[in-house]
């Protein structure tokens, strides 16, 4: 009886932490942000362009 | 399936921290010394020419601007990142597949030797003004023949370490048949093949062109070709710079932070994509010459293209690991656990304010890749400024994060504190004086402003004049964070000096991080080298047989020498 319970509380432990520990939330914003920053600054540079043509 | 990004394996808990062997050490250690020599000689020609462009000090009449350039693009970018990067390789080798053979060992100082005596002929006539021809070697600028057979040396030294480096890898290979290759290894073949396959092109134009010209035995020389030649070799030289501090990202950062590397494949397949896209590329330095049709320019363009996906595959492995391993260690909300990361520890901060730049840095790459946009920025400050954070910083930052462990793991020597704190505060002044620095150049360039000119106002231009007055974009911007970086570079010599031979005696462990999880599981394919090398050929023969058979075939005309043009 014990036992199971015991077992019980590790294994919701263990979930709940896996939940949050596979997160990769802070990494989906960083490539977001990386692309963004690639794509904002090649178009400054690709107008400052075409306003020398 | 998921796997635990920490480090909780006891196998590996207690693994034992093998040290390298110390004859090993002393090899790897030697090239550590010629690197830092270099750099600070190499340091201060900048700041001459930071003050110089910017009209703040007059040069003496002994001195000329494009001596000390040659002088600081040598000795930066190409003799401090190699030997450094030879030290690294050799420590790593050791460490990772076990002590070399004396005979091998002889091999890499034999290697050594002939780059040092190369590296010591080239300065040498660099600083009599023999050899005032920047660090490119463009012709039709002629320096002293002895330069160039010094060139020559320097390569053959390095690839004759590479075998030393390679043998020592395929004979762990052949003792192990059955198991993947430590990634240590992996990244360094991958990194030593494109070296050797990339040093072909300058060692032919080097050696069937610029000598014989140089010394006189013919009179004129084929321009188009040898600037192709030097492409062929200039950009995988970028990937030689850079693949080794990826290595130290993969390698080390995990170790530092408490992680793991969370894909042994995907680090693996970055690396072969480097090395087979990386050299059919060099016409996206060419894209404003004559003399090679739109349609070369644009294969090149495209496969120029591709080898940016395994720096993105990096990027995003490197900050995956990063999360993984802070939540795991109790990091919470989607950004709230980077205050989890050991920012105090100067061998995590180096290398990730290297990572931070390599943002714009990679993002201005792409910008000088395309051809339009190509036509804002080339030959003006723009790409000194971008090679000033791709190279000049994002490596360079990552070389001393790694050199701050790796000279006392060489030297039997302790990392103190005290180096940590002036490693710390080392860093934030190289971020400080590039933004500057880089900053003012990058917009510089975008006002017009050429790269390779010692001070000039071009007649009094308005134009010209404006590059001296703006606060952000100016010439004295430039200046300002040349001293900045000054100060770091000094700090810097200081640090390698304190740990290679002032810090007291004691053990400092080398961090590699275990091969991940799957390692076990590395499709096989990915360790077949000759398919690689293969593919990697069949590549460089599409993208030049056709071109550099139309540059001889239908040669433009050659050229006499010029070497009195800017000394
Ligand atoms: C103290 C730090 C540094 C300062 C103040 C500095 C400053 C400069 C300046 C003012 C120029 C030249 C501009 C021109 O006339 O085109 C230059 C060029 C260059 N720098 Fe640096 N730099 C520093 C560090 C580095 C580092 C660490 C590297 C590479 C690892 C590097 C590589 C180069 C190269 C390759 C060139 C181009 C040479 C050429 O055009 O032939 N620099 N640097
Ligand atoms: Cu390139």
């Amino acid at each position: 009886m014990g036992k199971s319970n015991l077992e019980m509380k590790t294994s919701t432990i263990t979930t709940k932490n896996k939940e949050d520990h596979s997160s990769l939330k802070g990494t989906l914003y960083f490539v977001l942000f990386v692309g963004s920053f690639i794509l904002v600054s090649w178009f400054a540079v690709f107008f400052l362009y075409l306003s020398r043509i | 399936m998921r796997q635990s990004n920490v480090v909780i394996d006891y196998k590996y808990d207690n693994e034992p921290d093998i040290s390298v062997d110390p004859r090993d050490g002393k090899l790897g250690m030697v090239h550590i010394h010629v690197a830092f020599v270099a750099f600070i000689i190499g340091v201060f020609g900048g700041l001459l020419q930071g003050l110089a462009r910017g009209g703040m000090i007059q040069l003496p009449t002994w001195l000329g601007y494009y001596q000390i350039l040659t002088a600081h693009g040598v000795l930066l970018a190409l003799v401090f990142t190699t030997f450094i990067i030879y030290g690294f390789f050799f420590a790593g080798m050791s460490k990772t597949h076990g002590t070399f053979s004396s005979r091998l060992r002889k091999t890499g100082w034999v290697g050594f030797y002939i780059m040092l005596v190369g590296t010591l002929i080239a300065t040498v006539l660099i600083l009599l003004n023999e050899a005032s021809v920047l660090y490119t070697f463009y012709v039709p600028l002629q320096g002293h023949w002895l330069f160039y057979a010094a060139l020559a040396l320097v390569i053959v030294g390095s690839w004759i370490s590479a075998v030393a480096l390679l043998t020592h890898y395929f004979k762990w290979k052949k003792a192990n048949p059955d198991k993947p290759t430590p990634l240590f290894g992996f990244m360094t073949t991958a990194t030593l093949i494109l070296w050797m396959v990339a040093g072909l092109g300058v060692a032919a134009t080097v050696l069937v062109q610029i000598l014989p010209w140089a010394l006189g035995l013919t009179s004129e020389v084929n321009v188009l070709l040898s600037r192709t030649l030097f492409w062929y070799f200039g950009h995988p030289l970028v990937y030689f710079w850079i693949m080794p501090a990826y290595m130290v990202w993969y390698l080390v950062v995990p170790k530092v932070i408490g992680g793991r590397l969370f894909s042994s494949s995907l680090a693996r397949l970055a690396f072969v994509l480097f090395l087979l896209f990386s050299i059919p590329v060099g016409f996206h330095h060419q894209l404003m010459e004559s003399g090679v049709t739109e349609f070369w320019k644009y294969v090149q363009t495209i496969l120029t293209f591709v080898v940016v996906v395994p720096s993105l595959l990096t990027a995003f492995s490197i900050f995956a690991t990063f999360e993984q391993t802070a939540r795991e260690k109790g990091g919470k909300g989607v950004i709230g656990w980077i205050k989890t990361l050991p920012w105090g520890d100067v061998r995590f901060f180096a290398p990730f304010m290297g990572m931070i730049v390599f943002i714009p840095a990679g993002a201005g790459g792409i910008i000088n890749a395309s051809f339009q946009l190509n036509s804002v920025v080339h030959n003006t400050l723009w790409v000194v400024g971008h090679f000033h954070l791709t190279v000049g910083t994002t490596v360079l930052l990552t070389f001393f994060g790694m050199a701050y462990w790796l000279i006392p793991v060489l030297t039997g020597r302790r990392f103190t504190k005290h180096a940590n704190r002036c490693g710390i505060v080392q860093t934030w002044l190289w971020v400080i004086g590039m933004f500057l620095m880089s900053g003012a150049m990058h917009i510089l360039g975008l006002f017009g402003a050429p790269r390779r000119t010692a001070y000039a106002t071009y007649g009094d231009h308005p134009q010209a004049l404006q590059w001296f007055e703006g606060i952000f974009a100016s010439h004295v911007t430039v200046a300002i964070g040349g001293v900045i970086l000054t100060a770091a570079g000094v700090l810097m010599f200081y640090n390698f000096i304190h740990l290679a031979f002032l810090a007291p005696k004691g053990h400092t462990e080398f961090p590699m991080t275990p091969d991940p999880v799957d390692t076990p599981n590395t499709p096989a394919y990915l360790e077949n080298w000759k398919l690689w090398i293969g593919i990697a050929v069949v590549l460089i023969l599409f993208a030049y047989t056709i071109p550099i058979y139309e540059m001889i075939v239908n040669a433009p005309p050659g050229s006499p020498p010029f070497n009195f043009l800017i000394k």
